[in-house]
């Protein structure tokens, strides 16, 4: 689905890492230092953030709104859309909590999306609708804090997924907007997912139960599962062609290519596939790792400040659902804050 | 293909499984080699794209059982 937004844009984008680091000699001491080295060497990743017992993703996201709102006035806030796997409660709306957190006023609409690394195009897409139609600010917060629910066990996943939370101000901004294409491909929804905890497989002791998986990996039906070869065909196969339909249709050359940090050698190997330039695509995975629906905002907070501007800027995310979204935006004159350890 | 190609295929087999060259040949079986996981798959396919111009979506590397069956794909698929 193609459409853009009319009169909206990104104004600001902030980011909150938890302070606790996971990192290259943690996976050695389980797995062995040869294959430890050889899995970081080829995902890029040397360390990530783990957050605390009872820190969450709604504390890391109240951090970087917090920076944001240190400039706007609260009063013109319309909207709080919060996009989150690891919510705070099953009910309520974690951003019905954010929303009394952050002390926004009650005349406004909130909403929790459940997304994960798409989640940030997703959350803009809702975010500019609301921006646009009611002419006002809107608060997009993205978070997950996904190492609470990664098997220690699960070589693939153990240095790789990274908990961070974001906050971006998306504002109506006359004459400026921002084109969207979003996919949903939920036939593979099992390629990644938490089988259980839901509705269609609650909790048991059963579902507790850790046991050896495909490649060695040890965990129960209450972690995190990803099919690594499955999810590499999907990049290849589905996401490159639909970047490089998306970007054929653009009246201007991209700046900057934001694009999800999924790992080192995918990144690469999209960008590759469609001979972009590598300056141009900046990668932030190194010390945080894949933080799902956070990877742009950090691949902005992390590269680029208020003295070097992004441009106009092709994000391209795509993950678990499955979906891929690609969006296109003017974001030169977007305010930049430093990263931000909590 | 030529046998050069073989070799450099074979030589980064080898490379990829962190497997002496020596004791690889057409007849390996993937399954057997060290390492041979979803990262292996993933560097292949960037493989034939630098060395070859080869577009792969790794769903043919998947399918694949031997090292002959490597090569062979990368045969068909030569632009």
């Amino acid at each position: 689905m193609r459409t853009t937004i009319s009169n909206v844009a990104i104004k600001s984008v902030a980011v909150a890492i938890p302070s606790d680091k996971r990192d290259v000699s943690d996976f050695a001491k389980i797995i062995g230092e040869k294959e430890a080295h050889r899995i970081s060497k080829n995902t890029g990743v040397l360390s990530l953030r783990v957050s605390k017992d009872g820190q969450t993703s709604a504390d890391l996201c109240e951090a970087a709104a917090k920076k944001i709102l240190g400039d706007v006035d609260k009063e013109s806030i319309v909207g709080l859309v919060l996009v989150t796997q690891t919510p705070d409660y099953i009910m309520p709306a974690t951003s019905c909590v954010l929303q009394h957190k952050l002390g926004l006023p009650n005349d406004i609409v909130c909403y929790d999306v459940n997304a994960g690394c798409t989640g940030f195009v997703l959350g803009l897409h809702l975010a500019s609708m609301i921006a646009s139609s009611m002419k006002g600010n809107v608060l997009l917060l993205t978070g997950d804090t996904m190492t609470k629910h990664v098997s220690r066990d699960d070589r693939s996943l153990y240095l790789l997924l990274g908990d961070a939370g974001s906050a971006a101000l998306v504002s109506h901004s006359e004459g400026r907007g921002i084109s969207f294409n979003i996919q949903t491909l939920g036939d593979g929804y099992r390629s990644l997912i938490i089988p259980a905890g839901g509705g269609r497989l609650p909790s048991s002791p059963k579902t507790s139960v850790v046991s050896e998986r495909e490649n060695n990996n040890k965990r129960s039906d209450e972690h995190v599962f990803m099919d690594g070869m499955g999810m590499m065909i999907f990049a290849l196969s589905k996401v490159v062609p639909q970047m490089k339909d998306d970007l054929a249709l653009l009246q201007d050359t991209p700046d900057t290519y934001l694009i999800h940090q999924v790992n080192k050698i995918i990144v690469n190997l999209i960008a590759k596939n469609l001979k972009l330039d590598m300056n141009k695509v900046p990668l932030a995975l190194e010390n945080y790792g894949n933080t799902g629906p956070c990877t742009i905002p950090l691949d902005i907070c992390h590269c680029f400040s208020n003295a070097r501007t992004l441009g106009k800027s092709f994000m391209a995310t795509f993950g678990v659902g499955l979906s891929i979204t690609t969006a296109f935006a003017d974001l030169s004159d977007i305010k930049i804050y430093p990263i931000e350890e909590v | 293909m030529n046998d050069i190609n073989k070799e450099i295929i074979i030589a980064k087999i080898a490379e990829i499984s962190e497997t002496d060259a020596t004791s690889i040949n057409e007849s390996t079986v993937l399954s057997d080699l060290y390492n041979w996981d979803s990262i292996a798959v993933v560097l292949l396919v960037a493989f034939a794209l630098n060395e070859f111009e080869i577009r792969l979506n790794g769903d043919e590397i998947i399918k694949a059982k031997t090292v002959s069956d490597i090569i062979e794909i990368l045969e068909s698929n030569m632009p």
